[in-house]
């Protein structure tokens, strides 16, 4: 139960949020909304790139809300931030969903372009390229992808991102070489070729 | 801040953790890493251009924004849980949950309560059931006592 003895120990890990949650726990819809807007975007692109879909990471952002909603008042502040508890949520149901998903990517990514094409618009070259990352990248065993997605892609420090996988440095850095290896192994001649153009 | 010596090996170890930007490895690591890079030059650019094309690649994955539209979804799941939170408050009074016993009302006021509306909506449905339109609005008329009732009964039957 959050009281202000917990909210003056959570002040002094520097929580920009632990007065919304506070807020929040009362029922006050109007510090949801201010939550909401502040870390819906983080939500959202961090799913998106541990499941490589867009329907089901805006479904995994509002679990997390909700369940933020329903749980406010059992947070104990002063442990860890907030945004990091919502970031391990947000890992968690991405782990339960790819965990349920029956693993049916396709082992070839997409076809490569004719070289005797005109060179297509750099946006659609962008886009292509992001496709195969992703399609790499859902390649890669999930707790990986989430070290990855974690440091690399919402560029966090190894200290919170090894807080949110409830894992030790030691056991992100595995993760992160071991990702990154399998990623250069996915993208073998892909990347260099795509970025060239 | 304490500095760790860089060896080749610990340079090339830490570029395939954290890639080729020297500024997102682990702040620890970061002024040896860089003395090392100015001492040793060619060898720490090639190291770090075995990662480069890994970090290019990263920074082109899709990026997904939140819309507005889904914002407006989440805030109506809170309100819709909030309602039915409420109602759950609600029902726990009455039924005397453990959580507000102070605030319970008593089985007895509960069963009353019950027998009260079931009677009252029980025997006006059954008595309608009986009647055209008209009548059943006639009576609605005389137990409210109300001129709009009238009035709306003078309309009808034009």
């Amino acid at each position: 139960m959050l009281d202000n003895t917990a909210l003056r120990q959570s002040r002094l890990i520097n929580d920009p949020d632990s007065e919304l949650v506070v807020r929040i726990a009362r029922g006050d819809q109007t510090a949801a909304a201010e939550l909401v807007k502040r870390h819906l975007s983080k939500m959202t692109a961090l799913a998106r790139h541990m499941l490589g879909d867009a329907a089901e990471a805006e479904d995994v952002a509002q679990e997390v809300f909700l369940k933020v909603w329903q749980n406010a008042r059992k947070w104990e502040p002063g442990k860890a931030k907030f945004e990091t508890w919502m970031h391990r949520v947000a890992v968690n149901l991405c782990y339960d969903r790819l965990r349920r998903r029956r693993e049916v990517y396709t082992d070839q990514l997409p076809d490569r372009e004719d070289p005797d094409c005109p060179a297509p618009d750099q946006s659609i070259v962008d886009a292509q390229l992001g496709i195969r990352i992703e399609n790499a990248m859902m390649h890669l065993p999930k707790r990986q992808r989430a070290a990855l997605t974690l440091c690399h892609l919402r560029e966090m420090s190894n200290i919170e991102a090894a807080r949110i996988m409830e894992i030790s440095i030691e056991a992100l850095e595995s993760l992160l070489a071991r990702g990154r290896k399998g990623l250069r192994k996915h993208l073998a001649g892909e990347v260099k070729m795509l970025l060239e153009k | 801040m304490m500095s760790i010596k860089m060896t080749n090996e610990e340079f090339e170890r830490l570029s395939a953790i954290y890639g080729s930007d020297i500024d997102r490895w682990p702040i620890t690591n970061r002024r040896a890493a860089r003395d090392f890079s100015q001492k040793n030059a060619r060898t720490a650019q090639r190291i770090l251009d075995a990662q480069s094309s890994i970090d290019t690649a990263l920074s082109h994955a899709p990026i997904q924004e939140a819309n507005a539209a889904l914002e407006k979804q989440i805030m109506q799941t809170f309100q819709t849980q909030s309602t039915a939170s409420s109602a759950l408050g609600l029902w726990g009074r009455l039924k005397g949950g453990t959580r507000s016993q102070t605030h319970a009302f008593p089985a007895w006021g509960v069963a009353l309560a019950l027998i009260l509306v079931f009677g009252f909506v029980g025997g006006y449905g059954g008595y309608s059931y009986t009647l055209n339109q008209s009548d059943s609005t006639e009576i609605l008329a005389n137990a409210f006592g109300s001129d709009e009732y009238t009035l709306f009964l003078e309309d009808s039957s034009t």
